[in-house]
């Protein structure tokens, strides 16, 4: 990776919270697969962020949080008017000391294609998040 | 002249992987064999009950088993032979403690050709959940 590329990925994990439009446009004027991997995680924790937030875990929500959070992350990236065909997977799990364990494994083009997996977690539960872009 | 001569070797050369690499026009618009979802999940039922059957969660194990699953998986499928499809293979193996967990997933692709297949095992111990995507590549 060049070494502009390296600044402007620190700067995206520094700002992702704050500064999502600069994001956006860092993101439209590079082809890089790392930057678009970085991208797809400040995507999935803004989309956490503010759909769960800081609510405990409720059986009658969680439905309605989970879809909601698969289906604005899609909408964000498929926004982005990159060339991929998208997979959002998302598990959310109560926090009861119970364990998880997730692998993917996968036959395609390494240089196009990516994955990224995204934990989220407030006090009472955790949200994975994981996307698969393929190119088309 | 040497350098005339050295550049007219490389050029050759450059010109025999170009022709190696060109592939000639399929015309082919779509797939020739659609992704088998009743195989594949087969392949996941099969799988996912032997290895799970009579096992207990532990942490490093269960690290270990959705690697060696999520491979074998892959396998499976790819000793199917179906053309031009790209495969995304999730495994998910939890532990069962009284929790609450949803797994949802939505995929932003093109629903004539692409699709998955998943399946879910549980015994009293533990879930295991495998899905495979199966996207096609023009």
């Amino acid at each position: 990776m060049s070494t502009g590329l390296e600044k402007e990925y620190h700067i995206f994990i520094k700002n992702f919270r704050t500064n999502y439009d600069h994001i956006l446009s860092v993101y439209l004027a590079c082809s890089n697969l790392t930057l678009c991997v970085c991208v797809c995680v400040c995507v999935c924790v803004c989309v956490c962020d503010s759909t769960i937030g800081g609510n405990s875990y409720q059986q009658s929500r969680v439905n309605q949080w989970s879809s909601s959070v698969v289906e604005q992350c899609l909408s964000q990236l498929s926004k982005l008017g990159k060339p991929f065909k998208y997979i959002v997977h998302c598990v959310i799990m109560q926090k009861t000391g119970a364990g998880l364990q997730t692998a993917a494994s996968c036959f395609w083009d390494n240089t196009t294609d990516g994955s990224c997996p995204v934990t989220w977690e407030n006090e009472s539960m955790f949200c994975i998040v994981t996307v698969f872009g393929l190119a088309i | 002249s040497i350098s005339t001569v050295s550049g007219m070797d490389e050029l050759g050369h450059h010109d025999d992987m170009m022709t190696a690499k060109t592939m000639p026009n399929t015309y082919q618009l779509g797939p020739s064999k659609r992704f088998p979802i009743s195989t594949v999940t087969d392949i996941l039922k099969d799988v996912l009950a032997t290895n799970l059957q009579l096992e207990k969660y532990e942490v490093e194990w269960a690290r270990k088993m959705t690697k060696t699953l999520s491979e074998v998986i892959k396998a499976g499928v790819k000793d199917l032979m179906i053309p031009r499809y790209k495969l995304v293979v999730l495994v998910t193996i939890g532990e069962l403690a009284a929790q609450g967990m949803q797994m949802n997933s939505r995929c932003l692709w093109d629903a004539n050709n692409d699709n998955f297949a998943s399946y879910s095992f549980k015994n009293n111990s533990l879930f295991g959940v495998a899905i495979v995507y199966g996207i096609y590549m023009e």
